[in-house]
């Protein structure tokens, strides 16, 4: 596989860079090229010159920081401390990162957290028994200022936010600019558990990533087990920079223990996680280093944001995917302006690789490794930075399995609160209290919010229905009731609304009027969360695994494993178009037509063949504020499509187009049997 | 390697790249012509209090006291709770005052709710100068239009008062501002200001809800100009409508909460339909169901509240940025900031509203002001449309020359208003909305040593001078008291001190469902000539005091402008058989 230098689909630049003609560099690895070519404003008119300079004498430093003996000796060191065994309930069991007890979720309570809660519940069974209503009154008004405290420190975020994000943006024109540059050595860690119907969408989200393929290291992580994923995996036409990795058996079977063994064979100066089902935006790793750059020492954490492509596949994506719009482009970058810890996201979290093993990588028995990591970074004093960079992924369609995703990751919140309420007294300083109101708002706090919102909804069910008028006034004295009521009213309009927002900022206008009803998911969430505290108890480090691969059945369309570059004969077939609509033009003859939303951004053109009649919409990425469909024109020159709907807007241009097959359709491999859970 | 190491290892080498200053935040105050209207605008607002303060003139409307009253009675009350904002107001004019309300010093004088209005004014007068600059890039051409704002008598004694049109205009200018920025630029940001202000705006006065149907009409009409799909206009539709639109549906559930009536507010026994009622009744609001008489009269309520010259330059102006703009979104942004004129000239047609002001109704009809302050709401836009023409004018020094010769028309229709008499103070002084003094008001002012008082609050209209009095509202036993309005009616004396009650008046609750057998008990103080009685419990000890002279003269010209022989009160509103004004 020949280095994948191509740039994004719509820029000029990225035309440009893509060219074949060399281009000069200087001695700081600047392309020049891109400022000759006239198609592209002169990056030395638009002033991110210096800033390319600048950028380039990082890289270059960067790579020479890292290039240091000393930093190989830490590795060693830290491989030989990551693969010592460890005695747990008479086994060994091997993690593969060094074990630090105090931050490990494999205790979930200590003895004292045991009696702590023991005496709670102790304190409000005695409290119901001899005070009655008062324990009611106030157990009603703890949750209440809960809330209030929730909603107030939201709007905050939303506000700040809305009005200048924290949240790092990298202009595609600096780094085409920087093509030539040092880029330093990058390691993407790829767990796959049985996810043999995503590894051709992944591989090609792979291929499409601009990033110099000597510098890329992309580790895909098998379980031992799994001999279907890696049969999937090898019948793919790799590069050399693809490594098949088996990850030795033994329990906790989970994410965070894969993703641990991959750290040990990283060679990469940065590491970074991506999801089996993920398509990362190609330019995402080169912007994470500048990131990096930008940002300083204190950052061993580039967050990129995540989001769906199957955003229409049902009622259930629609509502994810407004969650994840709020939750990463309003949400997250208003905590790091806060200057608190961020719960990470699961994948496309960008790390320094000497950090991460300082701070000992991932717990392997916490079932939720990037919110723990996130809060442990901030204990390490190291932050997060949020990247205006996407990684797409596929949202849960199934209720049963959003279900048991959900539940792993609020059991897994769970843990984190209690693995860093252990020693409570330890953020009673004034330079951790930020920290310890952070872990109890946005950790236990949220936790506790989905557990106790059935019983404030059944409080107000029970009112309209049966207008218990001196009872309620009773429970609610004049306080708690104004306190609850605002909850009531603007607490949940606000977390509607901020939904809304989240939506409108994506571009995802469709799905807004479904975001009306979104509270209807936050049902679902609380049947979530009692699940997960069963788990907590029952069963601490058992993964529920969540199935991928779905909205491939939804489409009818298994994701083709035909992998089509410049060498192949089939060029004169072929088109530039994003790598998500190429995915679904492999589509069989007769398969129902794929939802139009199962194709959404990406910025990377990729060669396709044609296949059968489909509608879909395109949207295309700029640069500089100026839109262009360049690449889009010529596909409906040369094969007449139909444009239904064009929509053109600030930054970007939508299309909805639609065609008559006139190309046969490219075969397709068949899916593989399904997943069932995990195990512990 | 610790931590220490990693970082001094790393610092060096590490360092933040220093990027160039990204577009830097547009600070207001980089703008000097934004600086003198603040400055003005300051100036303007506290030389106006002190000159309508000090001439005792801050308080003059009987709902200026109904206002404040609403609010302190949220706690300073038998029965305190946010409940006691009501059902026919709209709340926000009363909550802004929250804060002030609580101090009995500010309560007493009326500055719990000058405060908050003159805030206000200066609000608008900002939002105004940024609309109008948005509208014309011309920095100095929106210093002069808002620098008719600004100088309105009208505004200017308005905005010492605690009535709610100067709430309603900071809200209408800012949402209507961000509603202009949101149309030009496209910026969600703005879009969901706008809507926020709106959601003030809806909150503050009905007027504030057709601005609503106006903005939501606009977002689709500008998408359509804008070629926009239906996915993003409906998208925008909601954004704005949620939160636009969440104080109406508020006000809707807590009229139904509060009264049991989603629409308490439009058909409940205080409401501005049942006032208009009495007047339609009486065949004297000349402009229900009559087009031309409602345009007309709101036109010439508009032209004494702006002063006619400029209000003709403003309709003039209002031609030319028609014409210039085309049908663009920009025209329509513009044109949201008329909607107060729809909004009363609709009101006035449908008999939801009354207006009388001299110029409009006859000569020789007895009162000639009521609600002559509502055109005031048009000063701003006329402000608005006055800066685009002054903007429009080409070359550069006809321009500044134009500028300077509205500068002089500004000022000389100031001076001739202020001289020639402020329509909206009139009103005040001695038209129908001027708070009446009361006989029983001055008999308490002199005898009240405390004890509850029992009365019907919207009939006898006393509560509305308990401050005058040093009446602690808490004392006030009355149809929002619940239980114990319940218990006074039934056993008076074992609850009240004294009682105010009207027999004449058939909707009189007290004087409806008070126990007969109190007359036995209490000994009549003082009757107001339309039977409004005073009664105190036999053996009730009472201090005697001077007479505050402020309380004999400062309404002492209340309907000394009426004239010839119709007794508007007792013909316009035969349910209650007094007059009682309300605003919208």
């Amino acid at each position: 596989m020949q280095d994948n230098k191509q740039s994004p689909d719509n820029a000029a630049i990225a035309q440009t860079v893509a060219r074949e003609e060399p281009e000069a560099t200087d001695a700081a690895g600047i392309s020049s090229a891109a400022s000759r070519d006239n198609n592209i404003p002169n990056i030395l008119d638009t002033g991110i010159d210096e800033e390319v300079k600048r950028y380039a004498a990082w890289l270059a430093s960067e790579s020479r920081h890292n290039s240091n003996t000393r930093d190989r000796e830490q590795t060693k060191e830290y491989i030989e401390s990551a693969l010592k065994t460890v005695r747990v309930g008479g086994q060994e069991i091997n993690l593969f990162a060094p074990f630090r007890r105090e931050f490990s979720a494999m205790q979930t309570f200590t003895r004292g957290q045991a009696v702590a809660i023991s005496m709670i519940g102790l304190a409000g069974v005695l409290g119901l028994l001899f005070f009655r209503t008062g324990m009611l009154v106030t157990a009603i008004a703890v949750v209440t200022v809960l809330y209030l405290s929730d909603l107030l420190i939201n709007t905050l975020l939303a506000v700040w936010t809305l009005k200048q994000s924290a949240e790092e943006h990298i202009d595609d024109a600096v780094v085409h600019a920087l093509a030539g540059a040092d880029w330093p050595k990058y390691t993407i860690l790829c767990p796959l558990y049985r996810e043999v119907e995503v590894v051709p969408q992944f591989v090609e989200a792979m291929l499409a990533l601009d990033y110099p393929t000597d510098k890329l290291q992309i580790l895909l992580l098998t379980e031992e087990d799994d001999a279907s994923t890696r049969q999937a995996v090898q019948a793919q036409r790799l590069p050399r920079h693809f490594i098949v990795i088996t990850v030795p058996d033994g329990k906790p079977r989970t994410k965070p223990r894969a993703c641990n063994y991959g750290l040990l064979q990283a060679t990469g100066d940065y590491v970074v996680i991506y999801d089996a089902e993920d398509i990362p935006e190609p330019l995402q790793l080169k912007k994470a280093v500048l990131t990096f750059a930008n940002q300083g020492a204190e950052i061993a954490c580039v967050q990129a944001k995540l989001n769906f492509y199957n955003t229409r596949q049902n009622l259930l994506t629609r509502w994810f995917t407004a969650e994840y719009s709020l939750w990463f482009d309003l949400t997250l970058p208003g905590l790091q302006r806060l200057g608190v810890p961020l719960p990470l996201g699961g994948t496309s979290n960008h790390f320094r690789a000497d950090m991460l093993r300082l701070m000992g990588a991932w717990d392997a028995f916490n079932v939720t490794e990037d919110c723990d990591l996130g809060l442990r970074m901030v204990y390490y004093g190291f932050k997060t930075a949020m990247l205006n960079s996407t990684t797409f992924e596929e949202a849960n369609s199934q209720l049963k399995n959003w279900i048991r995703q959900r539940s792993r990751w609020i059991k897994g919140y769970m843990q984190t609160y209690l693995v860093y309420m252990r020693r409570p007294q330890a953020y009673l300083r004034p330079d951790r209290l930020r920290e310890f109101f952070s872990l109890q708002l946005f950790v236990g706090g949220k936790t506790l919010v989905l557990l106790a919102n059935p019983f404030m909804w059944m409080l107000v069910v029970l009112y309209i229905l049966l207008h218990p008028i001196d009872l309620y006034h009773t429970l609610y004295p004049a306080p708690v009731l104004y306190m609850s009521a605002a909850c009531l009213i603007f607490g949940n309009f606000f977390y509607t609304y901020t939904h809304l927002i989240g939506c409108m900022k994506r571009g995802y206008f469709s799905l807004v009027k479904w975001t009306l009803f979104i509270p209807i998911y936050w049902a679902m969430a609380s049947v979530a969360a009692f699940m997960a505290l069963q788990q907590l108890i029952l069963k601490p480090h058992y993964w529920e695994k969540t199935q991928h691969g779905l909205h491939l059945h939804a489409s009818g369309s298994p994701s083709s494993s035909t992998v089509v570059t410049e060498e192949d004969e089939s060029m004169e077939d072929t088109l530039r178009l994003p790598i998500a609509v190429r995915r679904t033009l492999h589509r069989p003859p007769g398969a129902p037509r794929p939802q139009e939303d199962a194709l959404v951004a990406t910025s990377s053109p990729s060669n396709i063949s044609l296949t059968a009649e489909f509608e879909l919409e395109v949207r295309e990425k700029t640069v500089q504020g100026v839109a262009s469909d360049l690449d889009t024109e010529s596909f409906l020159e040369e094969f007449e499509f139909e444009v239904i709907e064009k929509t053109v807007q600030e930054k970007s241009v939508i299309l909805k187009l639609r065609s008559s097959a006139k190309h046969p359709p490219v075969p397709l491999q068949s899916g593989e049997s399904e997943f069932e859970g995990g195990e512990e | 390697m610790t931590m220490a190491e990693i970082k001094e290892d790393q610092v060096t080498e590490s360092l933040p790249i220093k990027r160039p200053e990204r577009s830097s935040k547009r600070n207001w105050f980089q703008d000097p012509w934004l600086v003198i209207t603040v400055l003005i605008s300051y100036i303007a607002s506290l030389g106006a209090f002190w000159y309508f303060y000090q001439t005792h003139q801050t308080v003059l409307y009987g709902d200026a006291y109904a206002h404040m009253l609403i609010t302190r009675r949220v706690f300073d009350n038998a029965t305190p709770g946010l409940a006691q904002l009501g059902g026919v107001w709209l709340p926000l004019p009363h909550l802004v005052m929250l804060p002030f309300i609580w101090s009995d010093y500010l309560w007493r004088t009326g500055l719990a709710g000058t405060i908050p209005s003159m805030i206000c004014y200066l609000i608008a007068a900002v939002y105004l100068f940024l609309a109008a600059r948005r509208l014309t890039k011309d920095r100095r051409a929106s210093f002069v239009g808002t620098l008719l704002f600004m100088l309105n008598p009208n505004v200017l004694y308005l905005q010492t008062t605690a009535l709610s049109e100067i709430v309603l205009i900071a809200t209408l200018t800012a949402s209507s501002y961000y509603f202009l920025a949101w149309a030009q630029q496209d910026r969600l940001n703005d879009l969901i200001l706008a809507a926020l202000a709106t959601l003030l705006a809806t909150l503050a006065r009905y007027d504030g809800w057709i601005l609503f149907l106006a903005f939501f009409i606009s977002i689709a009409l500008i998408g359509w100009l804008k070629h926009r799909s239906w996915a993003q206009i409906e998208g925008q539709l909601i954004l704005f409508g949620t939160m636009g639109g969440l104080g109406i549906a508020l006000w809707f559930v807590w009229c139904y909460l509060i009264f049991g009536d989603p629409l308490f507010f439009q058909r409940g026994p205080y409401s501005s339909q049942a006032q208009q009622r009495g007047l339609i009744d009486a065949h004297v609001l000349f402009t229900y169901h009559d087009l031309w008489q409602s345009i007309r009269y709101y036109t010439i309520d508009c032209m004494q509240n702006v002063g006619p010259i400029l209000f003709v330059l403003g309709i003039i102006a209002v031609v030319v940025f028609v014409g210039r703009c085309g049908l663009s979104s920009e025209m329509l942004a513009g044109l949201v900031f008329l909607m107060p004129f729809v909004f009363y000239v609709l009101a006035l047609y449908g008999g939801q509203a009354a207006i009388y002001v001299p110029g409009a109704v006859a000569f020789n009809f007895a009162h000639q002001f009521y609600n002559a302050r509502y055109g005031v709401e048009m000063v701003a836009p006329v402000a608005l449309f006055i800066t685009t023409l002054a903007s429009s004018m080409t070359p550069g020094h006809l321009r500044s020359l134009g500028q300077i010769l509205l500068i002089g028309v500004i000022i000389a229709q100031t001076s001739l208003t202020a001289f020639g008499g402020i329509v909206s103070l009139q009103d005040g002084q001695f038209g129908l909305d001027c708070a009446h003094p009361h006989a029983i008001v001055i008999f308490l002012a002199q005898h009240y040593g405390g004890g509850r008082i029992l009365e019907d609050l919207y009939t006898t209209k006393i509560d509305e001078l308990n401050p005058e009095a040093s009446i602690d509202f808490k004392n006030i036993i009355y149809e929002g008291s619940g239980h114990l309005w319940i218990q006074a009616l039934h056993d008076p004396a074992s609850m009240v001190d004294w009682i105010i009650v009207n027999p004449a008046d058939r909707f009189d609750l007290v004087a409806k469902n008070l126990n007969p057998e109190f007359n036995a008990e209490y000994t009549r103080d003082i009757e107001e000539s339309n039977g409004l009685s005073l009664y105190h419990r036999n053996g009730l000890s009472f201090p005697t005091r001077p007479v505050p002279s402020y309380l004999l003269n400062e309404h002492a010209l209340c309907g000394s402008n009426a004239i010839g022989s119709i007794d508007l009160p007792s013909m316009a509103e035969p349910q209650t058989g007094k007059w009682y004004p309300r605003a919208l």
